[in-house]
């Protein structure tokens, strides 16, 4: 095919999305190497492109020192690859990370980047010291050319190369790729893949040991499945089932799912556990089958990259996903991480099978010739495959595709990188600009150095609270505290000054640090979408045209998803800065910030005395918000009752508030700004703990509960109600008695339920680590767990992994807790230690001054005092 | 507005806060004209103690429109424990510091504290008064009904007190154990002429709430008991004729009692 070049006419220029993108190695006619980025685009009308990027050489820097040339010179005499490697070199000024310092080096341009490594290392040998040179190929393409992936790209001069099934293929220099403005949305193909193994015998039975079928991968895929939507409200779903136990139907259904999957062409490929099954196992059977596994990318001959380290498979050109990397956070109610409670639990839908019932289906329909199972396989098989794709959204992970976009890193590790490594990137970007050097990541041995000379971190700052329960108290946020703090304080490696300066002073004023321009950057975009989300929340509450709303709420949501992406990357940077594995590890800077947040919060406490002449007092912070009880507590009361009959809430209703916010703002330094969060009507802390709290807003009547058991997993829903019944008594009405009376209420009747009340009330949940025989000391769940072994004669090795907590109840007895932990379905109801419940109830309620002994809940019952008719007989009210 | 509190005996004053502090940590005091008054529920509202101790008890006593104060009576309680035979006691109040100050005078010596008041809200439901027809009443010396505690808490956490007119009856009980003590009205450790019992009742109270009114009585003293059938208890101690400290404590019911309901 002719290029557009060659007919002498400029192409006109081409938009699409970057999906993702490799590189691979094009060896020329003189036998050197040539690095060639391919991009896996997309344009408006969803066809696919791939681009051939040329020109952009792999790098490094080293010192310019009096023997550098005689190095190159040398390196050039003994390694002849060395000369055939190195494109070009020249002097170049950056500037050190740390304390800005200018530094005179040679930028090293080579062709292959896979060399990079070696002739770094070489040259080092020599005495040279080098730098950058652990920045991927890629990774450096992205930040030098400043392109963002999950952005629109513009590329202004190309030729095409070919077309064929998999897109038009062109090629350009990289210079003529640029960002642009277009902010369109860009409607992703979303696809789930999920495969099922024969799990079974020639003679249909069940194979026990599925670990040992993984390892060995002789069993054959009998289904494979996909469900995908193109416009994000239809899904479609393709099954392929296994006919005849052969190689050659095998190699069919692989191929008829690969081919699919192409013809699809989706940017996301998400799988349930396709980092340790699916992928690994569907690469296997490619590979015994003799098919191409290579074949599963988009670019047809790039490697699929197993997992390592945080990330999981890599399939180049396509953003592959295991959701099982976004359940470490989550919990289900039985202790048990599959994909039956994940589907239950997130999205109210029951599998229609297992894996085990499919697979004897299967066997019923293709090897005992049994038809009428073929529906219930297919409906099984779809709607496993809906699951995964529904589960992808559900575990939040568009949000965190829109965190890849704002910062446009490799989607293909992106998707499985930290906040962390998000907001390094966004660094990188902007320390390239400054022409500053990006420190190096630590070496084992200075991984190891840290470790061992790492000192305690200055954690977020918390106060502890004064006295219990409080009423009329505002509850006010730093926003974004830490990162604010950086750029008022201009922090970062530039401007340290090492000094024992108060943390305060250890950073000079200017040049601005790289953290410092992404910090404001970002601060400030996000101010904006804050306002635009306020300005649409506004406008939504006023507004009743239903189809025009609907239209403004999907507005609002990818308002809220990118605000919460820019919060994401602007907090990224403070773990950093204290996390040994970083480039930035620091902790005289990570320590500096939290030092200085600390600071403020005291201060905060003085300005507020200062202002309300002692009359108002900060009772509590914690790391970046603060609890200042208010004098005016007849204002904030009478509000609250206007608001209960439907006054909706203004700031200008509470002057105080209002005061006492001006006034912060006045001292605080304009990077740094409190903001109001809340106005608790009552509010109790658990005495002398941090971070336990509970509160009724003035705002929304809501009630809040931090840190208190009534949320905790590990507590049961027992004492959890009694507390939360309790909080509510003391919160709503301030009344301690009303909440000591609810409380024993609430105790006598727990002691008159049973059977599957009783057995639901004093469930328990506790975590499963390791396995059972690890543990140095016992865990009630670990002997619950060993006791359902026994019982049920189960394998204890195999049995811990299906569990990440593990449910279990008390019974009766003198003997240690975990002997007397028993699993729910193995207990008698008659044997639950009700005391040991009670007690744990009472114990939970004490934390928030509700006394109540457990003799108080016993065979008789203690009677309280009651005046209110006070002259006739009647004293004593009863319980 | 300030006041000021003059008492001879700074020990009476000890032993009286000493007694109300272990009831309640914290309250209100009211320095009105004619006296000074605490009345508080501990916190659980299963008691409720009342002092009152009249003006004419100090040597001096000013005290004209003063708002009622807030206090720790456990800081107050390890301060006036200091107290030293001979010792004057001034209690007042510093407007300008805001703060409650305690002052110990003896021979040629003075010492003196300042507390910082707190913010203690106003109780609901204390009557000014509480008129209660008892069917029982009787009187007895500190020392009996001491030892009656002590025994009974050898075996339970209650004590049952049942009242005939052939005497009071006092017992404990526990799965393992009893106690039974009894004493007729004729008793040297009772006032006979204050024995007035119509009837027979009967009724429970908590021993951690008697012991921490009735050990700090002193021993020689005799204190006045009235209560009807399962209702509260009121236990009457005249200070010399300065003042009173009176306490009520709810009873505890059988739960099968109050099935029957």
């Amino acid at each position: 095919m002719k290029s557009v070049r060659e007919m002498n006419d400029t192409p006109s220029p081409l938009e699409f999305l970057l999906v993702d993108l490799d590189f691979f190695i094009c060896e020329k006619e003189n036998e050197t190497e040539e690095p060639i980025v391919r991009i896996r685009g997309k344009t408006k009308d969803n066809k696919t492109l791939i681009i051939h990027v040329t020109g952009f050489y792999p790098y490094f820097y080293i010192d310019d020192l009096a023997e550098t040339t005689n190095a190159i010179q040398s390196l050039l005499y003994t390694e002849k690859e060395f000369g055939d490697w190195i494109q070009d070199h020249y002097q170049i000024t950056k500037y050190k990370y740390y304390q800005n310092k200018p530094t005179f080096l040679y930028k090293i341009l080579g062709r292959n980047p896979w060399r990079i490594h070696k002739y770094s290392n070489k040259l080092k040998e020599k005495g040279v010291k080098s730098y950058e040179k652990d920045i991927s190929y890629v990774s450096r393409f992205l930040i030098d050319t400043n392109i963002r992936c999950l952005n629109w790209i513009e590329i202004s001069n190309y030729e095409e190369k070919e077309s064929h099934e998999f897109g038009r293929v062109i090629e350009t220099d990289f210079h003529n790729i640029k960002n642009t403005e277009k902010r369109e949305p860009f409607q992703f193909t979303i696809l789930s893949l999920n495969i099922v193994i024969n799990s079974l015998t020639k003679e249909g039975k069940k194979i026990q040991n599925f670990s040992s079928i993984l390892e060995e991968s002789k069993q054959r895929i009998i289904t494979a499945s996909l469900s995908w939507s193109q416009d994000g409200v239809n899904i479609e779903s393709k099954n392929f089932f296994l006919e005849k136990e052969d190689n050659d139907c095998e190699r069919e259904l692989i191929n008829n799912l690969i081919n699919e999957i192409h013809s699809i062409s989706p940017e996301i490929i998400v799988t349930f556990n396709g980092n340790k099954v699916t992928l690994p196992y569907l690469i296997a059977r490619m590979e015994i089958l003799g098919l191409d596994s290579e074949r599963l990318g988009p670019f047809q001959d790039a490697k699929i990259k197993p997992p390592v380290g945080y990330l999981g498979y890599r399939i180049p050109g396509y953003i592959s996903y295991d959701l099982v990397k976004s359940t470490r956070w989550l919990r289900t109610k039985s202790g048990k991480k599959n994909l039956t409670e994940f589907s239950r639990e997130l999205l109210n839908i029951e599998r229609e099978a297992d894996y085990d019932t499919i697979n004897q289906y299967w066997f019923n329909i293709y090897l005992k010739n049994q038809k009428k199972y073929k529906k219930k396989l297919t409906d099984s098989c779809t709607l496993d495959s809906k699951i995964i794709y529904h589960l992808f959204f559900e575990m939040g992970m568009l949000e965190w595709v829109e965190v890849i976009k704002y910062v446009g890193l490799r989607p293909s590790e992106g998707i499985y990188s930290t906040p962390r490594h998000i907001g390094e990137f966004q660094l990188f970007r902007v320390l390239k600009h400054k022409d500053t050097l990006i420190p190096h990541e630590p070496t084992r041995k200075e991984l190891a150095y840290r470790k061992s000379t790492r000192s305690m971190a200055i954690g977020g700052f918390v106060l502890v609270p004064k006295g219990t329960l409080h009423s009329a108290v505002l509850i006010a946020d730093f926003r974004s505290m830490f990162p604010s703090i950086m750029v008022a304080f201009n922090i970062g490696g530039e401007s340290y000054e090492g000094s024992m300066a108060l943390p305060e002073k250890k950073f000079r004023n200017e040049p601005d640090t790289g953290i410092r321009v992404m910090m404001r950057g970002l601060l400030e975009e996000r101010k904006e979408i804050k306002k635009e989300i306020s300005d649409l929340e506004t406008y939504l509450r006023t507004y009743s045209d239903s189809d025009k709303k609907r239209g403004l709420e999907k507005e609002l949501r990818k308002l809220k998803t990118k605000s919460s992406a820019l919060k994401v990357t602007a907090n990224s940077l403070y773990g950093s800065h204290n996390y040994v594995g970083s480039r930035f590890y620091d902790t005289e800077i990570s320590n500096a910030i939290t030092s200085i947040a600390k600071e403020y919060i005291k201060k905060v406490d003085k300005w507020t005395q200062e202002i309300s002449n002692n009359k108002c007092q900060v009772i509590y912070g914690d790391t970046d918000s603060i609890f200042v009880k208010l004098a005016d507590t007849d204002t904030i009361f009478n509000l609250a009752e206007k608001i209960k009959e439907g006054h909706s809430f203004k700031l200008s209703d509470v002057p105080e508030v209002q005061e006492l916010l001006e006034f912060y703002e006045s001292k605080l330094p304009k990077e740094m700004e409190l903001e109001f969060v809340d106005l608790a009507l009552r509010i109790v802390f658990a005495p002398e703990t941090k971070k336990r709290y509970s509160y009724i807003s003035v705002v929304t009547g809501d009630l809040t509960i931090i840190g208190f058991e009534a949320i905790r997993s590990d507590t049961s829903p027992f004492a959890k109600e009694v507390q939360k019944a309790a909080l509510q008594c003391v919160l709503e009405d301030g009344d301690l008695e009303k909440a000591r009376k609810k409380v024993i209420e609430l105790c006598l009747e727990f002691k008159k339920i049973s059977g599957e009340e009783l057995i639901q009330k004093t469930t328990v949940f506790g975590p499963i680590r390791r396995n059972p025989k690890d543990y140095k000391s016992k865990t009630t769940a670990i002997g619950a767990l060993e006791d359902y072994s026994i019982r049920m004669d189960l394998n204890l090795d195999e049995i811990w992994k299906d569990f990440e907590r593990f449910p279990f109840i008390i019974l009766e007895g003198s003997s240690s807790l975990y002997k007397r932990a028993q699993h729910p379905t193995l207990v008698d109801v008659q044997k639950i230690d009700k005391e040991h419940y009670l007690e744990e109830a009472l114990r939970d309620v004490k934390r928030i001054g509700v006394k109540v002994e457990l003799k108080d809940i016993q065979t008789s019952s203690q009677k309280t005092l009651d005046f209110s008719s006070s002259t006739s007989n009647n004293k004593v009210s009863k319980r | 507005m300030a006041f000021q509190m003059v008492l001879e005996d700074a020990k009476l004053m000890s032993n009286i806060v000493s007694i109300i502090s272990s009831i309640v940590a914290e309250s209100r005091i009211n320095v009105e004209e004619d006296g000074i008054r605490i009345k508080a529920f501990d916190a659980t509202r299963i008691s409720m103690i009342d002092f009152f101790m009249k003006k004419e008890a100090f040597q001096k006593y000013e005290a004209k429109d003063a708002d009622p104060i807030g206090l720790s009576l456990e800081t107050l309680n390890t301060i006036l424990k200091t107290a030293k035979a001979n010792e004057q006691l001034r209690m007042s109040f510093d407007d300008t510091t805001k703060r409650f100050i305690v002052e110990f005078i003896g021979q040629n010596q003075q010492r003196k504290f300042a507390l910082s008041v707190i913010d203690i809200p106003e109780e609901g439901n204390i009557p000014d008064s509480i008129h209660i027809e008892f069917d029982t009443n009787f009187e007895i010396k500190a020392s009996f009904i001491q030892q009656v505690l002590k025994d009974a808490e050898m075996v339970s956490d209650y004590l049952k007190i049942r009242a005939k007119e052939e005497g009071i009856f006092f017992g404990a009980e526990s799965d393992t154990k009893e106690m039974d003590t009894f004493i007729e009205p004729q008793s040297e450790e009772m006032e006979t002429g204050s024995f007035l019992v119509s009837g027979e009742s009967e009724a429970m109270y908590s021993l951690d709430f008697l012991s921490n009114f009735l050990r700090g009585i002193r021993s020689s003293d005799y204190v006045r008991m009235s209560f009807n059938k399962e209702q509260p208890i009121r236990l009457v101690y005249e200070i010399e004729d300065k003042g009173h400290l009176i306490y009520f404590v709810a009873p505890r019911i059988e739960e099968s009692e109050e099935i029957e309901d």
